[in-house]
């Protein structure tokens, strides 16, 4: 009762004051790092910046197929090796600048070129850039060679080999073109709460309130005609996700992402509420290392493979949110799966058959590692670890579960000869197998080893991965990757446990969500009713 | 008394030193390279190294205490390795959020815990002793995220009478603008949204308070109980005063000596420790942040943290020594 007649209070204020009325306030999983854009990798921030930029390219709502956005068209040199973007008209940055091939330069140059005179000396250091294009200007390492302006609205970017992901690449959310007026002007403060962060996006920067929210209002000369819908939108840190359900079923947020699966049912039930899916774009596996004696026989890794349950697992620790199958790349990649890749049929006795032609009709020992933190693909990881293990302890496996702080684990486990078994996952950062192959079995391969403790090099595998990762022709990459996705799945190395869907919520007078793969996406066609 | 003060600040320098040199010590222990968190499930080898090169972590441990003590002593506190933002700035805008909710839990605490042990002393073995005896092992045994969660269950999402979270409504963004961070002044000053602010307060202000509460209320029946047996009194009642005098003139002053030293130590645990609270009202104080600081290995936001911390629960301890004065004649400072 009496927080209606607080919101009444306040609603005559805002009416009297003349603001806006319809404001989304969207629970946020926690605080932006950082608003500029290049300089991030954190999901968190991420979801913050969509809002405010746009990117060369987009993709269509839900999906993983890029569409028009800054850019309204892009094609490659006959060799492949040079992109060039037609970039749109007429559009212009929130403090009014113009964008143009100018601006796209700025940006790029700014992430690529440790020179750049405009480079924020805060401690920025860019590294996704150089993370998913080789390196920076001036190395051998780096992608790109060379980047420039061929006319007002047109910008082409040469390479030193074919990169046929490049379009798709450049459209993540990282990369959301900036004001170089705004960069030049705000210097090291750019992107801090002190400095706020100009794109040409749906929402445009009005306060970010440390450690409590970010307020963002509408941009109200977005190129995309009669968006956004909402007034405002006003992003609240709230790490918790026990205190967003809650806040959520007060009303005190519209929406909000990052729900543990065990949730699922109460929002169903609760009549205020809808369950909202996104699209699984991960994969939580089991590492096998074949450093380690018994796992150094492939039998073994199937034996596992297929003493698993895996089934029954995911029913259970994920119910509708989680599929699995002997893929390593989500469904959103059908059309890279192999249709050779049926997935290993769950048979303990098969799996002890195995173990025996292998020289182990006892079992043996084995070190298994459980995540000490919850990840979309893990939301449980010690139970689900239980899980497992009570079904390896089946076929004679004895498990020993292991588990070290977060930091820890993340680092020792590229220690060689590193654990024997464990658990991690990866969501994608764009819409391309390589973003998932590449990281996990190009050579060398890091995390795994071999009997010698070297890095784990699977020269036949590392071979075709180059090869797709350099094909510009469409047909030729999807026969290599379907290879690819054969090959991964025989070796058994990492074992694909499931593929989730991250499950997020909205109260029912909210409309037009729909959620990315791709792990966020822009507000703009979110409505409110009945405010 | 004032040679006292100048004596117990300069007191405070080894101290603060003697911190810095543990927080640093002990962050250092905590096995988990921050270069490694940072970069997560995807960094490389190279990737590593070069943010270790960044954040000057690849020096000499030595080297690197030096340049955090230097700093320290220039009011300089690095940069938050993830934000990349001046702790300075961040604790300034944290550590207004923790103060108002701890003075909130304190006097939640001390408004109810006080009167609530002068009660059961005086009524010693009543119904009312026992109730209140009882509330007290209650409250320090609830665990504080249950409570939490069962306050925001109840009052936030079944009855919707108060906010579930935050310091301040949406709604009330729109015509409130924070000056010195401290909401419930803030929104004095300006004459708007008090009502807002203070009802975001009161569940976690609850939450965080109902230790204190229970603590407080045995200390002060304990200490009234001590107090009430003590020859003074009982002359004081055969002089034939007031039972009222007796008790809230003679014996109450002498029983809140130690009542006051659990005030300022618990106060100053409350600053430090609010992180379950914090966590669940998303509150953003600098609790939450010290611990998330820890998970993430980042070394500036956690030994700025408890560097700033130490130094408030020091002065606080210094304020509580200091009040004794008023209340004890008998106690002099040289």
């Amino acid at each position: 009762m009496r927080r209606q007649w607080l919101m009444a209070l306040a609603l005559s204020a805002l009416a009297s004051a003349g603001l806006a009325q319809k404001t989304l306030v969207f629970g946020h999983e926690g605080e932006p790092v950082n608003l500029e854009s290049g300089n991030i990798t954190d999901g968190v921030s991420i979801y913050a910046q969509r809002q405010i930029y746009d990117t060369l390219v987009d993709f269509k709502p839900g999906s993983t197929d890029p569409v028009p956005a800054l850019a309204t068209s892009w094609f490659a040199s006959p060799d492949g090796k040079s992109w060039t973007f037609r970039l749109r008209q007429g559009v212009k940055f929130h403090d009014g600048t113009d964008f143009d091939a100018n601006a796209v330069l700025f940006n790029v140059n700014r992430w690529w070129d440790p020179k750049d005179p405009t480079r924020i000396q805060g401690g920025a250091n860019y590294e996704i850039w150089g993370e998913l294009f080789g390196g920076y200007k001036g190395t051998n390492e780096s992608f790109l060679k060379n980047v420039r302006v061929v006319d007002k609205y047109t910008i082409r970017f040469d390479f030193g080999a074919p990169i046929p992901y490049f379009p798709v690449a450049i459209g993540s959310g990282y990369f959301g073109i900036a004001s170089p007026t705004a960069i030049k002007a705000q210097g090291a403060k750019y992107g801090t709460p002190a400095g706020g962060a100009v794109g040409t996006g749906p929402f445009r920067f009005k306060e970010w309130r440390v450690g409590d929210r970010l307020i963002l209002e509408k941009n109200p000369n977005f190129w995309r005609q009669g968006l956004p819908k909402a007034d405002a939108l006003v992003m609240r840190f709230i790490k918790d996700p026990a205190a967003r359900l809650a806040e959520l079923r007060a009303g005190s947020i519209d929406l909000t992402i990052q729900i543990p699966p065990a949730n699922l049912g109460a929002i169903e039930a609760d009549r205020n509420l809808d369950p909202v899916l996104r699209p699984s774009f991960n994969v939580g596996y089991l590492a096998l290392n074949p450093a380690y004696k018994p796992l150094s026989d492939v039998r073994v890794r199937q034996a596992i493979a297929m003493a698993i349950n895996k089934k029954a697992i995911v029913q259970a620790f994920w119910g509708k949110l989680g599929e699995t199958n002997g893929h390593f790349t989500p469904s959103s990649f059908k059309t890279y799966w192999s249709s050779e890749v049926t997935d290993y049929e769950y048979n303990p006795t098969k799996a002890k058959q195995l173990l025996a032609q292998a020289g182990y009709p006892n079992g043996f020992d084995l070190e298994f590692w459980y995540m000490p933190v919850s990840r979309p693909y893990f939301p449980t990881p010690k139970e689900i670890a239980e899980a497992m293990g009570a079904d390896l302890s089946a076929i004679g496996i004895r498990v020993k579960f292991q588990t070290k702080d977060w930091a820890t684990y993340l680092n020792d486990r590229k220690v060689a000869p590193g654990f024997q078994a464990y658990m991690l996952g990866w969501t994608g950062d764009y819409g391309d197998p390589s973003n998932f192959f590449d990281p996990h079995f190009a050579s060398p391969i890091t995390d795994l080893f071999d009997s010698a403790g070297k890095p784990l090099d699977v020269k036949e595998l590392n071979a075709l991965l180059a090869k797709g990762s350099s094909s510009s022709n469409q047909a030729e990459r999807i026969r290599i990757y379907q290879q690819a996705d054969k090959m991964v799945f025989d070796l058994a190395l990492r074992i694909p446990i499931v593929h989730s869907q991250p499950l997020n919520a909205k109260r029912k007078n909210i409309s037009g969500w729909v959620l990315s793969p791709l792990g966020s996406e822009s507000l703009e066609n979110v409505d409110k009713s009945g405010l | 008394m004032w040679a006292y003060v100048v004596r117990r600040l300069l007191g405070l320098i080894p101290v603060l030193f003697g911190i810095s040199l543990l927080v640093f010590a002990f962050l250092r222990a905590i096995p988990g390279d921050p270069a490694v968190v940072m970069l997560g499930e995807r960094g490389t080898p190279e990737q590593i190294e070069a943010l270790r090169e960044k954040l000057g972590l690849n020096r000499p441990l030595p080297e690197q205490y030096v340049i955090f003590v230097s700093q320290l002593l220039r009011g300089d506190l690095g940069r938050s390795n993830f934000s990349l933002l001046e702790v300075r700035d961040l604790l300034a805008a944290k550590w207004p959020a923790t103060f108002e909710l701890a003075v909130s839990a304190m006097l939640v605490a001390m408004l109810i815990g006080v009167p609530l042990g002068i009660l059961a002393a005086v009524r010693k073995n009543s119904i009312w002793d026992n109730l209140a005896t009882s509330f007290a092992l209650v409250g320090v045994s609830l665990p504080v995220f249950w409570l939490g969660l069962m306050l925001v269950y109840l009052f936030a999402v079944n009855l919707q009478w108060l906010p579930s979270g935050g310091r301040l409504s949406v709604e009330a963004d729109a015509f409130f603008r924070p000056i010195t961070g401290f909401y419930v002044l803030d929104a004095l000053i300006q004459r708007k949204a008090v009502v807002d602010v203070l009802s975001h307060l009161v569940l976690p202000a609850l939450t965080l308070g109902t230790i204190p509460l229970a603590i407080l209320t045995r200390i002060t029946r304990s200490a009234m109980l001590e107090v009430l047996s003590q020859d003074y009194v009982r002359t004081a009642r055969a002089k034939g005063q007031a039972e009222r005098v007796v008790i809230w003139r003679h014996a109450l002053k002498n029983a809140l000596l130690p009542v006051v030293t659990i005030i300022g130590l618990q106060f100053g645990t409350l600053l430090g420790g609010a992180i379950l609270t914090e966590t669940i009202f998303s509150w953003p104080g600098i609790g939450s942040w010290i611990y998330e600081g820890i998970i993430n290995r980042d070394y500036p936001v956690v030994q700025g943290g408890v560097v700033f911390v130490a130094f408030v629960f020091v002065l606080i301890n210094l304020l509580v020594d200091l009040s004794y004065a008023l209340l004890d004649p008998r106690i002099q400072y040289r």
